[in-house]
C-alpha cells in the first residue's frame, strides 16, 4: 500500500494547499478583488475615453456644403480613433446660426463658401477648411490653372521636419518605461500578496499545532516546499490571468507598438523573476512565521523582510528604471533580495546582457537554497516554541533535525 | 520492537533524558509513566526524530529508525493538533496518504476508522466544528488511519469522558491484538493498571521500573493491605486522629485512613492469616483485603515521592 520517495510527500502538501487555499474564503476574496480591479481597470478608460471617438454635426444650408463634408469624411476615414460627421440640411442661415448658438450643431456650412461656428480654432472647423481649401486647389489643377506642386505648400507641409532622436527609439523607450513600471507593481504585488500566504499559512500551522503531527511523517523542508510551491502556483495563476488581462486590455486600447514591446521572451523572463523571488521571499516569510506565536505577531514579524522588498521596489523605480544600465544598477542585480526588482526592470529595458541574468539567477537560486536549509532548522525549531516570539537564532540554534 | 536505548538529551543546564531505555514489543500495550516534567513527551518525539539526540539510538526491528519506517508510526502528540478548517474525512485521508496510503485506501481506511469512533456523522465537518471530545477523537484517529505498526501517544485519555476513554481503550485493545506495538504516556494510574500488558517509569529523564505490570507487582517487596473495622477505644482515638491502627507490623506505610477504613503497604513476607486472626479479637472486621500493590503504589515508591 506504501509509496515512498522524498517528493511524494512535497506533491501532497502541495495538492492540500491548492484544495484547501485555493476554496478558502480569502482566496476567492482576493480574486473577487482581482475581478473588480480589472473591471475598474477596463471601465474607467472607457469612461474616460468617451471623447475619443468624435461625432459632429454640421448644417447644411444650400447643398454647395455636401461635397466639403464628403471630403472631410474621406480624409477622416482611417483615422483612429474614428470621426464621425453627420450633415444635415436647414433652410435657411438664421435657424442653422441659431442652432449653431445653442450647441443643437457644431457648425453650419452656408453653401460651400461659410462656416458659422460658435468658437473658432476647433478640430471640426480645421478639418473643413482643408476639405475645402483640397476641393478648391484639385478643381484648379484639373482646370489647368494651377500646378500639383502647389499640394504641399498649400496643405502645410512646406518644410520638411526633422527630429534629433529618432521616433521609433524614442517611442520605444516611453514604451519600455511604462512597461517595467507596470511590470514591477504587478511583481512587488504579487510577491508580497503570496508571500503573505505563505507567513499565514505557517503561523496557522504553528498555532494549530498541527506541525508536530505532521513532523512526524514529514521532513521541514518537505512541508515547506510543498506549501510554497501549492501557495506559489495559486499567486502565479492570479499573477499570470492578471498580466494576460492587462496585456490584452492593452491590445485593445493602445497602438500596437506597445505589445509588440511584450513579446514571449520578456513574458518568460517576468516568469521567472516572479518564481524566483516569490520562492525567496515566501521562504523567509515561512521561516517568519515559524518563530511568530500568534498570526497577529506573524506580520510584525515579518516587517524587516517587507522593508527589505520595499527596498528593491523603491531602488528599481526611483533608480534602476532611469539608469539600467548603471554600475549600482548591475550590483543590485547580484544582490538575491533585490534581484527579482532589478533584473526584471533591466530585462524589459533591454539593458542587461544574457550572462547577467544567468549568473543573477544562479545566485538568487543558490541563496534561496541556502536560506530553505536555514528555514527548514527555523521552522523545525520554531514549531515547539509556543509561549512567545521566538527569535530567528534560538529557533535555529534549537531545531532538533 | 521499539527500543528506546540509554537516549540522552540535555537543554542547556536541564537535562531532559538520562539514558532512558525502554521497550515496546509489537502487540503489547506499554503504558508510560512519570510526573510531569520526567522526560515523557521528550521520549516520545525523539521515537519520531523530532529531538536530536546527545547519545542514544531509537531502534525498530533491530534497526536505527528511518523516516521510512516512521512513516509506519503513528504518533498522537500532547499538543494536540489538526486543521481547523478541514474536513475530518479530507483531514484523515490526507493524513493517510502523508504516511504512504494510496488514495484510495486512504479514502477508505479514513471513512472506516471513522465509522468506528462515531464520527460518521461528522464526516464532513470542519475540525473546529466539532466538540472538544469528538476533536480528540479525531486525533487519535489521525495516528490510526494509516494502519500503524506502532502507536506512539501522548496523554490520549486526558479531557475524555467516561465513554470516550472506553471507547478509545477499546480500540488500543484492538490494534495490540492486531499485532501494533503500543506506547501510551498517562497520568490515570488506574486506566493504565487495567489497560497495559507493560508500563515504564520515567523520573527525572531515567526509566527507573520497567516490565509486565503483573511481574512488578508480585515481586514487590510490599502488599497493599485494606481494612474496614470497628476498633476498641483505644484504637478508635488513633483513629480520630487520621491514623492507621497500630497493628504491632514494623515497615507499615500508611496510604490513607478515611473513618473506619485504612489502606497502607505492608511488608510482603507478612503472615496475613496471623495478622486477621489478631485484628478479629480486637474489633468487627467489615472488610480485609490483602494484594499485591496497585500500580500507583509501585508507581509512588519508584520515583521516590
Amino acid at each position: 500500500m506504501s509509496r515512498t520517495g522524498p517528493l511524494r510527500p512535497i506533491g501532497l502538501v502541495i495538492l492540500r494547499e491548492l484544495r484547501e487555499r485555493g476554496l478558502s474564503k480569502s482566496y476567492l476574496i482576493s480574486w473577487a478583488v482581482l475581478a473588480f480591479l480589472i473591471g475598474v481597470g477596463f471601465t474607467i478608460p472607457v469612461l474616460l475615453g468617451g471623447d475619443d471617438e468624435q461625432n459632429y454635426r454640421v448644417g447644411l444650408v444650400g447643398e454647395g456644403g455636401r461635397g466639403v463634408v464628403e471630403r472631410a469624411r474621406a480624409m477622416t476615414a482611417d483615422t483612429d480613433p474614428p470621426v464621425h460627421i453627420a450633415a444635415s440640411a436647414w433652410p435657411d442661415r438664421a435657424a442653422a446660426e441659431r442652432a449653431v448658438a445653442e450647441g443643437g450643431l457644431d457648425a453650419a456650412l452656408i453653401d460651400a463658401g461659410e462656416l458659422v461656428v460658435e468658437e473658432t480654432g476647433g478640430r471640426l472647423e480645421n478639418l473643413l477648411t482643408r476639405a475645402a481649401a483640397l476641393i478648391g486647389l484639385e478643381e484648379l489643377v484639373s482646370t489647368g490653372r494651377a500646378s500639383e506642386d502647389v499640394f504641399p505648400l498649400l496643405t502645410g507641409q512646406a518644410l520638411g521636419v526633422t527630429q534629433t532622436t529618432p521616433p521609433d527609439e524614442e517611442a520605444a523607450k516611453t514604451r519600455r518605461s511604462f512597461i517595467s513600471q507596470a511590470a514591477l507593481v504587478l511583481l512587488f504585488m504579487a510577491i508580497m500578496m503570496t508571500g503573505s500566504w505563505v507567513l499565514m499559512g505557517v503561523t496557522e500551522e504553528k498555532t494549530s499545532r498541527v506541525a508536530e503531527v505532521l513532523l512526524s511523517a514529514v521532513r521541514p523542508w518537505q512541508v515547506l516546499v510543498g506549501k510554497i510551491a501549492g501557495v506559489g502556483f495559486l499567486g502565479l495563476l492570479q499573477f499570470s490571468i492578471l498580466v494576460g488581462v492587462i496585456v490584452f486590455g492593452i491590445r485593445r486600447v493602445a497602438d500596437d507598438s506597445l505589445t509588440a514591446e511584450i513579446n514571449a521572451g520578456l513574458l518568460t523572463a517576468l516568469l521567472i523573476w516572479f518564481v524566483l523571488g516569490y520562492a525567496l521571499y515566501a521562504i523567509a516569510y515561512a521561516m517568519v512565521g515559524a518563530v511568530a506565536a500568534r498570526p497577529e505577531d506573524a506580520q510584525n514579524a515579518a516587517f524587516p523582510m517587507t522593508l527589505i522588498s520595499m527596498i528593491g521596489y523603491f531602488v528599481s523605480i526611483f533608480h534602476v528604471a532611469d539608469n539600467p544600465g548603471s554600475v549600482l544598477s548591475a550590483i543590485l542585480s547580484f544582490i538575491p533580495p533585490t534581484a527579482p526588482f532589478v533584473v526584471s526592470v533591466r530585462t524589459v529595458s533591454d539593458s542587461i546582457p544574457l550572462w547577467q541574468q544567468a549568473a543573477s539567477a544562479a545566485v538568487t537560486i543558490a541563496f534561496a537554497l541556502w536560506l530553505l536549509r536555514a528555514a527548514g532548522k527555523i521552522y523545525a525549531g520554531g514549531m515547539f516554541k509556543h509561549r512567545s516570539r521566538v527569535k530567528l537564532r534560538e529557533a535555529f540554534r534549537s531545531a532538533e533535525f | 520492537m521499539l527500543i528506546l536505548d540509554a537516549l540522552e538529551k540535555r537543554y542547556g543546564e536541564i537535562t531532559a533524558l538520562d539514558r532512558c531505555s525502554l521497550t515496546v514489543p509489537p502487540g503489547r500495550m506499554v503504558g508510560f509513566l512519570g510526573p510531569n516534567g520526567a522526560g515523557k513527551t521528550t521520549a516520545m518525539r525523539a521515537v519520531f526524530g523530532l529531538v536530536q539526540l546527545d547519545a542514544g539510538q531509537v531502534t525498530w526491528k533491530g534497526r536505527p529508525v528511518s523516516n521510512e519506517d516512521r512513516r509506519r508510526f503513528g504518533y498522537m502528540p500532547e499538543e494536540r493538533g489538526l486543521y481547523p478548517r478541514m474536513k475530518v474525512r479530507d483531514q484523515l485521508a490526507y493524513f493517510g496518504r502523508l504516511h504512504g496510503m494510496e488514495r484510495a485506501a486512504a479514502a477508505e481506511s479514513a471513512d472506516r476508522w471513522i465509522e468506528r469512533a462515531g464520527l460518521g456523522e461528522r464526516a464532513g465537518s470542519r475540525l473546529e466544528d466539532l466538540s472538544h471530545g469528538n476533536q480528540q477523537r479525531a486525533q487519535l484517529l489521525a495516528a490510526l488511519v494509516h494502519d500503524s505498526d506502532l502507536l506512539v501517544l501522548d496523554e490520549p485519555f486526558s479531557g475524555l469522558d467516561p465513554f470516550g476513554m472506553e471507547e478509545m481503550a477499546g480500540i488500543l485493545r484492538g490494534q495490540t491484538e492486531s499485532g501494533a506495538a503500543v506506547l501510551f504516556s498517562s497520568h490515570q494510574l488506574d486506566l493504565v493498571e487495567e489497560l497495559c500488558d507493560d508500563v515504564a517509569v520515567i523520573d527525572r529523564g531515567r526509566v527507573v521500573l520497567s516490565g509486565e505490570v503483573r511481574d512488578l507487582k508480585e515481586r514487590s517487596s510490599r502488599r497493599r493491605l485494606e481494612l474496614d473495622m470497628d476498633m476498641d477505644m483505644d484504637m478508635d482515638m488513633d483513629m480520630d486522629a487520621g491514623k492507621p491502627p497500630d497493628l504491632g507490623i514494623d515497615g507499615i506505610e500508611a496510604l490513607e485512613s478515611r473513618g473506619t477504613r485504612h489502606t497502607m503497604l505492608v511488608p510482603a513476607g507478612l503472615d496475613f492469616r496471623a495478622l486477621l486472626s489478631s485484628l478479629q479479637a480486637r474489633g468487627r472486621i467489615r472488610e480485609f483485603s490483602y494484594r499485591p500493590p496497585a500500580l500507583s503504589d509501585l508507581f509512588k515508591e519508584a520515583v521516590g515521592r
